[in-house]
């Protein structure tokens, strides 16, 4: 998987439009809402894998204790990723909320 | 007996080790020697070692190791026709000490193999604990 | 993201391979350290073959009350050819039962590392 830096967080669509994301960005490409939902299912296959390779190496199957470390590492880098994006959701809905109308 | 640390377990190999290695040396620069403190030829030293254990219900554990003893061999010396010697009996031969010296550099080798394995064995415990520690940070 | 980060399968399964190699690492200290000890019989500590059979039989939250109870074991090895004087620790294969040993440690300790700053990552973001 590739983790795009967080920096890019700030070329998603605007806060305003957060709760027509699903039907505002249809016809332009990936929506907010499906980037998410990809990110969440990629951090749980990456900590599958990493499971994985963490049982293998305690049952003496592994050879290479490099991969697992690598597994783990990828599936902790994707988990703080879909963290960061969650925090920065929510700080962007508490500005708004706080938006005089 | 309590339990024993990993570390003290190699620690008593390598003292053992280290006091099997001092007899041999003592052996070797011995082979010669037909004039001792106790009158007579110079004997062979052995050290004797014993297994530790750990008192666990049953299942006596493996602890360290100890040196039970450290005595002479008390096989014949060697008997070596030499008229020459100083200490020659009146057939001309001389009472020599029950040290082989090839045995005892082969002894020798081993006994630093195996203190050298007792070492690496401490290092690894130190390795398996600063890991350990290193887990605290962040 | 509702995976308990701790008390999961793979947390507990590296935490007791941890345990494992400490108790095997002190059991090879001995043999190294009774290498010449007359009628010695080496120490084993087995865990790997328990804990696949374990793993590969149950899923779930089987799985994690197995892996739970799952002790490693220490054992006499009487069956290993021995020398004259009734000793059968081989140096060598000790030397390298050490090596593995630490190398298991240091992983399943590297493992446990990364997955505590995970955990470290999720608790604070919660502030």
């Amino acid at each position: 998987m590739r983790v795009s830096p967080i920096t890019s967080i700030t070329e998603l669509t605007p806060a305003a439009s957060i709760t027509k994301a699903g039907e505002a960005t249809k016809g332009s490409g990936v929506s907010f809402t499906e980037t998410v939902k990809k990110a969440i299912a990629s951090v749980n296959e990456l900590q599958s894998d990493a499971d994985e390779m963490a049982r293998k190496l305690a049952t003496g199957e592994l050879e290479d204790v490099h991969q697992a470390v690598l597994a783990m590492n990828k599936a902790k880098l994707a988990f703080d990723f879909t963290l960061a994006v969650r925090t920065k959701v929510l700080e962007a809905y508490q500005e708004i909320m706080r938006m005089q109308v | 007996m309590s339990s024993f640390s990993s570390f003290d377990i190699s620690a008593s190999g390598v003292f053992a080790q280290r006091t099997r290695m001092d007899a041999i040396a003592n052996n070797i620069a011995n082979a010669e020697s037909t004039r001792t403190s106790e009158g007579g030829p110079y004997r062979r030293q052995t050290v004797t070692f014993r297994a530790v254990y750990e008192n666990s219900l049953g299942n006596p554990a493996p602890g360290g190791v100890r040196v039970e003893s450290v005595t002479t061999d008390p096989s014949d010396f060697r008997l070596v026709h030499d008229p020459s010697h100083p200490d020659a009996d009146a057939n001309g031969y001389v009472k020599m000490p029950n040290v082989n010296i090839v045995e005892e550099m082969v002894d020798m080798i081993s006994a630093t193999r195996a203190y050298e394995a007792n070492i690496t064995a401490m290092n690894a415990t130190k390795s398996m604990i600063n890991a350990a520690l290193d887990m605290g940070k962040a | 993201m509702s995976r308990d980060l701790f008390n999961d399968v793979t947390s507990t399964t590296l935490r007791k391979t941890l345990d494992a190699t400490v108790l095997r690492q002190k059991a090879i200290a001995s043999n190294i350290a009774n290498v010449e000890t007359p009628g010695y019989k080496r120490a084993a500590v087995s865990f790997e073959g328990e804990l696949k059979r374990v793993l590969d039989r149950s899923r779930g939250p089987q799985a994690l009350d197995a892996v739970k109870s799952l002790q490693p074991i220490r054992q006499t090895d009487t069956q290993s050819p021995a020398r004259p004087d009734g000793n059968n620790v081989n140096i060598d294969a000790e030397i390298a039962d050490l090596n593995k040993t630490v190398l298991l440690n240091r992983a399943a300790t590297t493992l446990l590392q990364i997955r505590g700053n995970m955990m470290k990552s999720a608790v604070e973001a919660k502030r």
